[in-house]
């Protein structure tokens, strides 16, 4: 959930995805959902040599499970923020996993 | 045989901890290290590692997580 | 960290992914954001079919960087702390 709310924050910016295919997509995030599907508007394709459709694409959707990398505008970005969220994130997760029989009792 | 007291792999796992392990991925790759810890998802920690391809060592770290999902098995060294 | 026993502090893996992506952000499937991260791609071509010297063929290394990047944690195989100067 917390790179969900991550994303969100980013609707409307310029991101580039780096598929796992070896494409990357460059465009306009207009919705991201929970399992990091997303949807981008006025695309530009890079690496399309061998999906040469792609280029005549203007608006995509692409699941999230074939994402590899995000390229994130770095000034759109307060990582002092998303750093707190991470640490909240953590803790709730910690103490989830004590109840958790797939954790080991280790 | 020590073994014969062994009933579960998760008892198994619980014999092995803090000792020196063999884990292999599914890419080929070993990695020998001290087995710190490991979860459910066999997500794991190794200590003082050295990553093995084709039998040479390819690279060493002083503490590792590897994602469970690449593990192939776990051995002890 | 020095001289602290790793195990005293670490209890389960993710407990190392924490040291690791300390001022990084990271969740339990290991998806991440990277602050100025350096990808390095190492390439061997393999003729081993061709040639039965069972060489490997040359070795092309191409390395990116990006100012912030986001890293989906199914592609993820091993998390390390940078080495220590």
């Amino acid at each position: 959930m917390l790179f969900h709310s991550f994303f969100s924050t980013l609707i409307g910016k310029k991101i580039t995805l780096h598929l796992k295919n070896d494409v990357s997509i460059e465009g306009t995030l207009t919705s991201i959902d929970q399992f990091l599907n997303v949807k981008l508007e006025d695309i530009k394709v890079h690496n399309a040599d061998k999906y040469p459709h792609l280029l005549f694409l203007k608006n995509i959707f692409v699941r999230g499970s074939v994402i590899r990398y995000v390229d994130l505008p770095f000034e759109e970005v307060d990582t002092a923020l998303l750093q707190d969220a991470t640490r909240r994130e953590a803790q709730l997760l910690k103490q989830k996993s004590m109840g958790d029989p797939k954790t080991l009792a280790v | 045989m020590e073994n014969t007291n062994l009933k579960t792999p998760a008892d198994f796992l619980q014999k092995i901890l803090g000792k020196p392990v063999y884990v292999r991925l599914h890419s080929g790759i070993y990695y020998k290290g001290t087995l710190a810890c490991l979860d459910g998802y066999m997500n794991i920690a190794l200590e003082n590692t050295e990553e093995l391809y084709e039998g040479k060592v390819t690279n060493s770290y002083g503490d590792a997580f590897i994602r469970g999902n690449n593990v192939l098995y776990i051995s002890p060294a | 960290m020095s001289g602290v026993s790793m195990s005293s502090m670490i209890t389960e893996p993710l407990d190392l992914v924490k040291l690791c992506l300390d001022e990084q952000a990271y969740d339990q499937h290991l998806n991440m954001v990277l602050e100025d991260a350096k990808e390095t791609v190492t390439n061997f071509e393999d003729d081993r079919d061709q040639v039965n010297d069972g060489e490997i063929g040359e070795k092309t290394v191409q390395t990116h960087s990006y100012k912030l990047l986001f890293v989906r944690g199914d592609s993820v195989v091993l998390v390390s702390p940078p080495k220590r100067a």
